[in-house]
């Protein structure tokens, strides 16, 4: 294990009371339940003893249409054997031992109507060496079957296609889990690093939640184990304002201070998680499946939803925002926090319902992340740089900047593959993200800070 | 005699056989190791040949071994049946009795994973403790982080379940051996199971590591020998999240079965693949690194899916006799690779009458080819006290070095999914590397 200590901390209430968030947080997910797996192994008989070196394979005119009686001629190192095919479209030679040999296909043996596919490509060279059995194939097919024909052109839209949807879903992801971030910055001008954490917090609760209940029939497990994962991500927000940031606060530390002591707490989470749910990925599965077509498209219902859940909880923030009183306070205090408190708002009251928002949608992103690609321990960690990158591009502290940047970052990550190798294609988002701060340095919707 | 008793307890039995002078200078090796961390000491007691400039280790009539196996991180599951087979040779090597001339000491480490340095620690405690053999590791990257210390200091190491290629060229002095055989056979294996099954088009999705890289290369080559074409090979990082793109962009390439060749991150690439683009899990084949039982899928998402896993089908009796060292091990891969790796090393001690590393480096090879065949241990020191040429072949298969101390002939097992996401074994597929 290695944990990183937070630099010099002259506070020890402030320390107490981190340890006291971690062991919150430990106790939250011990306290619900584990579920072994364990594996079970088979008794298998050992293979028959010495090396037969074999020379076969199947013929068949496409899936499920095995050619009966097709000949296959093996010639080399003394040999001459003519292999048949079975019902089954299999045949197979037996090999006097390694060296070279050649394996060619009897064309006038296959039945009417069928031909080989590549007519001047009957005849395989065998090298029997390293592996005892060799399998060839000939491809065949009916006669006069128009070659196919794969139209390029037709394939690369759809592919484009497909990366605008996954784009679309992965971005309204990177949207709910950024918009957090988008909160608390705004309000308290934090930069939190452990905000990755938050996601994989909800992730892994809704894992060992589902796991639980697991013999519930399928809506009623998921409701049950989403609003409880909620709850708890929330109190992971709470604690961490309670715990840590008010403590802060109330004491002048900095900015860059309070940051440090984000990223220590996102090390030592996140090795806690390690302890807890150990390092391998782990599938969510709710009992749900399918696939929906959208265009050339095809996704999973899960990914389907989770998007529409993002959309709404997204426009709901929108509108919890700009109507609601607390809403107006949040945006008040994100404008000018002395100026707030002066008019009678609760700074801090404000500020921990910011953080108590953050974390229970935070929790909620980690839950739908989770169901699209499978919960891992450090899975919020991993796209933390995409959801500062979202936030940045369009704009800090707005909240529908947020997901105008995440929604950008997603379509840039996805679409960008069609053509380059996939490795590349975060950073080409990040790329985007640095050409766009040059041109306009407060991101998209950010708002112009006065210089001076 | 009390000598040929395990001393893993004390060394007090090996002092009382009368070897309190070689005991003496081992304790001043042990202190000189101590000091100068890895490095090996050079001062080399009794009849040892000099000529090495590597530290050659005296014969002290100990046969000591030292594990470096998974006790803990992402390998742990490994560890168990390696472990079991370990001792399960060393209690075979102690129930030969006075037929074999050294006493028997073992001392187990953890290995840990890539992300700890838990393997460096273990190595440079064996290599303080006078260990003339190390079994170890099981990650191929975990084993790259100590191979340089153990075989700088004139150690024998034998894995018995590094699979990466690099190993076979590795300037190791000669001191480095495996027990199970090198991806080049495994992706041949891969390649033609894939077109035996009638897929001439077959996409590979496949992490970008040495691992990786070499099962592809050696996959593609056995599809295109046979006919078949690989329509994408496409790659990702060890932290790849998404999905999504990657599978469609081997979908649209016409793939007819796709090889996952990926460690845990099979866990997302399935359900993208089968459960929400609708490719038959029968099309889909698996590799060592993410042949698992643990998968958490929907009910029949893998059923008919196929694997390669180096090694062979461990016998009833074998597993049994295993189960009698550990009961409850659940697992038994490459636990018969463990085992051969300590009774090779033992032989080749006995046929040099010589119990010091660089004696068993020197016969390893010899001991594991061209003479009279021999499946269990005693039956070898029978034929070797006879004077015999022995060619010892083990649980795990026949078992011939080359002198890149790979093996050169090996079984690899293919195993078949069924409904319930558990894999079954289909049969198992001789290979071998001499080409």
């Amino acid at each position: 294990m290695r944990l990183a200590v937070p630099p010099a901390l002259r506070m020890p209430r402030g320390l107490t009371l981190i340890v006291a968030t971690f062991v919150a947080a430990v106790a939250m997910v011990l306290g619900l339940g584990v579920a072994g797996a364990s594996a079970t192994s088979a008794t298998p008989a050992p293979p028959a003893e010495g090396a037969q070196f074999t020379v076969g394979g199947i013929i068949q005119a496409g899936p499920g249409n095995p050619i009966e009686g097709a000949e296959v001629l093996v010639e080399g190192n003394g040999i001459e054997e003519t292999g048949v095919t079975g019902a089954d479209g299999r045949w197979s030679v037996a090999l006097p031992g390694p060296g070279e040999y050649t394996a060619t296909l009897d064309p006038d043996s296959l039945p009417e109507g069928i031909e080989p596919t590549q007519p001047d490509n009957l005849t395989r060279q065998v090298n029997a060496s390293t592996t005892s059995t060799i399998n060839l194939l000939f491809p065949v097919g009916e006669e006069g079957a128009a070659p196919v024909v794969r139209d390029e052109g037709a394939l690369l839209a759809d592919r484009i296609w497909t990366q605008v949807v996954n784009g679309i879903i992965f971005g309204l992801f990177l949207a709910l889990a950024a918009i957090g971030i988008s909160l608390i910055f705004g309000t308290t001008g934090l930069n939190n690093f452990a905000h990755g954490e938050m996601v994989t917090f909800g992730a892994i609760v809704f894992w060992f939640l589902s796991a639980a209940f697991r013999e519930m029939a399928f809506p009623l497990n998921v409701i049950l184990a989403g609003v409880i994962t909620l709850v708890a991500s929330g109190a992971f927000g709470w604690a961490q304002d309670a715990g840590i940031h008010k403590p802060l606060r109330s004491r002048g530390v900095k900015l860059v201070q309070a940051m440090i002591v984000t990223i220590g707490l996102s090390l030592a989470v996140r090795y806690v998680f390690v302890i807890i749910f150990g390092t391998g990925d782990q599938t969510l599965n709710v009992g749900f499946s399918g696939a929906v077509d959208i265009g050339a498209a095809r996704v999973s219902w899960t990914s389907v939803a989770s998007a529409i859940i993002s959309a709404v909880i997204l426009v709901l923030v929108g509108l919890f925002l700009t109507r609601t009183r607390i809403g107006k306070a949040t945006r008040a205090v994100s404008d000018n926090a002395s100026l707030a408190a002066a008019s009678g708002i609760n700074v801090d009251r404000i500020i921990r319902i910011v953080w108590v928002l953050a974390g229970t949608l935070t929790g909620l992103s980690g839950v739908l992340y989770g169901l699209y690609r499978g919960v891992s321990w450090d899975m919020g960690f991993q796209i933390l740089l995409l959801l500062f990158a979202a936030v940045t591009l369009g704009g800090l502290g707005s909240a529908f900047g947020a997901l105008v940047g995440a929604l950008f970052i997603g379509l840039a990550t996805e679409v960008s593959a069609v053509w380059l190798p996939n490795d590349l294609r975060y950073a080409i988002a990040l790329v985007i993200l640095i050409l766009v701060l040059l041109v306009r340095p407060q991101g998209f919707l950010g708002r112009k800070e006065r210089i001076g | 005699m009390s000598a040929f008793v395990r001393a893993s307890a004390s060394r007090s039995k090996a002092v009382s056989t009368g070897l309190k002078a070689l005991a003496f200078g081992a304790g001043v090796l042990l202190l000189a190791s101590c000091a100068s961390g890895n490095g090996g000491s050079e001062t080399g007691s009794g009849n040892e040949e000099t000529s090495s400039p590597a530290a050659d280790r005296p014969a002290d009539g100990v046969f000591s071994v030292g594990t470096i196996l998974p006790q803990t991180g992402s390998l742990e599951f490994l560890g168990p049946p390696e472990f079991a087979g370990v001792d399960l040779a060393i209690a075979d090597i102690e129930a030969a009795g006075d037929a074999f001339p050294f006493s028997v000491e073992n001392n187990d480490r953890d290995s840990g994973d890539t992300t700890t340095d838990t393997a460096t620690l273990s190595a440079e405690e064996l290599i303080g403790l006078n260990t003339d053999v190390i079994v170890g590791a099981a990650s191929s990257g975990v084993s790259f982080t100590f191979i340089d210390a153990v075989t700088g200091a004139g150690i024998v190491q034998i894995s018995p379940a590094n699979t990466s290629p690099d190993f076979s060229e590795y300037d190791d002095d000669g001191y480095y051996w495996r027990t199970a055989p090198s991806d080049v056979l495994q992706g041949r294996v891969l390649g033609n199971l894939i077109t035996g099954d009638g897929f001439a088009n077959v996409g590979i999705i496949y992490l970008n590591d040495p691992y990786g890289i070499g099962l592809t290369e050696n996959a593609t080559e056995a599809i295109e020998a046979a006919g078949g074409a690989v329509t994408a090979a496409v790659t990702f990082n060890e932290n790849e999240t998404q999905f999504a793109g990657i599978v469609d962009e081997v979908l649209a390439s016409g793939a007819e079965a796709i090889a996952v060749i990926a460690f845990d991150q099979t866990a997302s690439i399935i359900p993208e693949l089968v459960n929400t683009q609708g490719f038959p899990g029968n099309a889909v084949y698996f590799v060592d690194g993410n042949l698992s039982n643990s998968y958490e899928f929907e009910p029949g998402t893998l059923e008919g899916a196929k694997g390669t896993l180096p090694g062979n089908f461990a016998s009833a009796e074998f597993q049994s006799r295993l189960l009698e060292i550990d009961p409850s091990l659940t697992d038994f891969s490459y636990s018969a690779e463990s085992y051969d790796a300590v009774i090779l090393s033992a032989l080749a001690a006995v046929q040099a009458d010589d119990d010091s590393p660089k004696a068993i480096r020197d016969n390893l090879e010899s001991v594991s080819k061209d003479g009279t065949k021999c499946e269990t241990f005693q039956a070898c020191l029978d034929l070797l006290a006879n004077g015999e040429d022995i060619d010892y072949d083990g649980p795990s298969g026949p078992i011939t070095f080359d002198e890149n101390g790979d093996p050169t002939e090996a079984y690899i097992g293919i195993y078949q999914y069924g409904a319930d996401n558990k894999y079954t074994p289909l049969n198992a597929e001789f290979g071998s590397l001499n080409e």
